[in-house]
């Protein structure tokens, strides 16, 4: 038995006897509901407030180089605590969408422990406490424009700057730009580790490269994390930005995937059946194309599923996923590379993109 | 209709439930973790449901979130685990007369870095291809592999793993 074998047999065994939970569509459902009528509430309460205190974010434009550049300075004390694995918009305490900034001229200033030296080095990280996130931080956003690519798309970089003061590295960051905050968003670019958990101070900036579909103003959720390997917290911040140019395409940059294309593919019987899973997180997938590899044309299926359009319509891009299963003609024994592509296109139909993937069976006779 | 469908809902929770818990377990050790995970997880995928044609697209789907929440939970917050060069003992079972093949297994995952388990477990009990890795957790082949790697490594090293 091989290594990959005897890991995924032992892995199987290990989680062999999972508890039984007959109700657990009915769980799901009910805490399903129980969401969705709180981001109800959240939502006109936070309509409510901006109308209420007349506190629209107002984003001065700096024009800069050709450019369109925007910068906003807010002072917030970071939502250290700690959240639920479920989205932040499911929290009742969530920072409104559109937060009210307050323009800061300087920094707090806390007491921070010694920077360890060669000579002092700081203690041993596996025993330190969760750090105590008390420090103020602060943060500002600019966007501009990134160069060209060659890829069609106007891409416009998202930078936002942190000074403060945190305990350890920080060792990631994303930014939400999905109103779902689930898939979709653009994670931070690295992801390393320290042993040291000292408090020091930071002033760095995280930029993040993003081909908007639409100029206009988004909300973005801003996560980083600081600590030690295992633990880091996490601090977070929302703000909008104003995006100066969108995109006429209407089937974004990212590339369909297959995500298992030959996950329970069997070749027995004289034929070869796969049942690819695959998706476009910015477009539709509208077609997958099997090539047999037997000299035969190609089985087409065309994908019948609505156009995920997420409202307000043309603001973010759709995105899909699904699987399909394939069966070829009857083969003669033998070896076949069986090719599948995908095609994703806009709601519309246009802008198609394709992405291809193969895998060699024997059939036997 | 309120979200998902009702029976089509019902059979995709039963039909993959079992499978998403064990991949869960893997991630976190806990049952009782992993359940939570779990519902989180097909939580975010039942308000999409509509959107999603195919049990096994939102099979798919549900294990990316239940990953990313994963990864998140275990980022967000002082999860209770320390790195440490010895394991330490497991309750309820004694090293000395018994060894315990799924002890074993969940002990040597729990020494691995949260990102590391992921690619691990994902790549010798789900399945997916280094490629298919990648692009679930959003991050270069390259580091697939090297994550694979120094998790091979770390397994080998667990006693009762080296074989």
């Amino acid at each position: 038995m091989n290594e990959f074998d005897e890991l995924h047999h032992m892995m199987e065994r290990a989680a062999a006897d999972p508890p039984d939970l007959a109700d657990r569509a009915d769980v799901v459902r009910t805490r399903g509901r129980r969401l969705r009528r709180r981001r109800r509430v959240i939502g006109a309460a936070a309509a409510v407030a901006v109308i209420g205190g007349g506190t629209a974010v107002v984003l001065p434009l700096l024009p800069s180089g050709g450019n369109a550049s925007q910068r906003v300075t807010v002072v917030s004390t970071p939502s250290d605590t700690p959240s639920p694995t479920d989205s932040p918009t499911d929290t009742p305490t969530s920072a409104p969408a559109t937060p009210s900034p307050v323009v800061s001229t300087a920094l707090p200033t806390p007491t921070p422990t010694p920077t360890p030296t060669a000579d002092s080095p700081s203690p041993s990280p596996s025993d330190s406490p969760a750090p105590q996130q008390t420090e103020a931080l602060s943060y500002s956003v600019a966007t501009h424009l990134a160069p060209a690519n060659g890829n069609g798309y106007a891409m416009t970089v998202v930078a936002i700057h942190v000074t403060g003061w945190v305990s350890g590295d920080v060792t990631d960051s994303e930014l939400n730009i999905d109103p779902n905050e689930t898939l979709g968003y653009v994670q931070g670019p690295h992801e390393r580790c320290t042993t040291s958990a000292t408090i020091h101070s930071i002033d760095q900036t995280f930029t993040y490269t993003y081909a908007f579909r639409e100029a206009t103003s988004y909300p973005i959720h801003f996560w980083f994390w600081a600590g030690t390997c295992r633990n880091s917290v996490g601090h977070d911040w929302r703000t909008t930005i104003g995006v100066t140019q969108g995109n006429s395409q209407t089937n974004g940059p990212t590339e369909p995937a297959f995500y298992q294309p030959f996950y329970n593919a069997s070749a027995s019987g004289g034929a070869i059946t796969i049942r690819p899973s695959f998706g476009d997180a910015d477009g539709n997938v509208s077609q997958l194309s099997v090539d047999w590899g037997n000299g035969g044309p190609p089985t087409v299926i065309n994908i019948q599923q609505s156009c995920n359009d997420p409202a307000p319509s043309g603001k973010y891009w759709p995105d899909s996923a699904t699987s399909q299963t394939a069966t070829s003609p009857t083969l003669s024994p033998g070896t076949y590379t069986v090719t599948i592509t995908v095609t994703s296109t806009g709601c519309d139909g246009n802008y198609p993109q394709t992405a291809s993937t193969s895998h060699t069976f024997t059939v036997t006779g | 209709m309120d979200g998902a469908g009702g029976g089509a809902f019902d059979a995709f929770v039963t039909s993959s439930s079992p499978r998403l818990l064990r991949a869960a377990y893997l991630l976190c050790g806990d049952w009782g973790h992993a359940e939570e995970l779990l519902q989180d997880a097909l939580v975010k995928t039942w308000l999409r449901w509509s959107k999603l044609d195919h049990p096994e697209a939102a099979e798919a789907y549900t294990r990316v979130v239940l990953l990313r929440l994963f990864l998140r939970a275990t980022k967000r917050r002082w999860t209770g685990e320390r790195p440490t060069a010895d394991l330490p003992e497991h309750a309820g079972a004694d090293a000395n007369t018994h060894f315990d093949e799924h002890d074993c297994m969940i002990r040597a995952l729990a020494t691995l870095p949260a990102r590391v388990r992921a690619v691990v477990v994902l790549r010798f009990y789900v399945d997916m291809t280094e490629a298919q890795i990648a692009e679930t957790l959003n991050c270069p082949v390259g580091t697939v592999k090297s994550s694979l790697s120094r998790g091979l490594a770390a397994l080998r090293q667990v006693e009762g793993m080296a074989s």
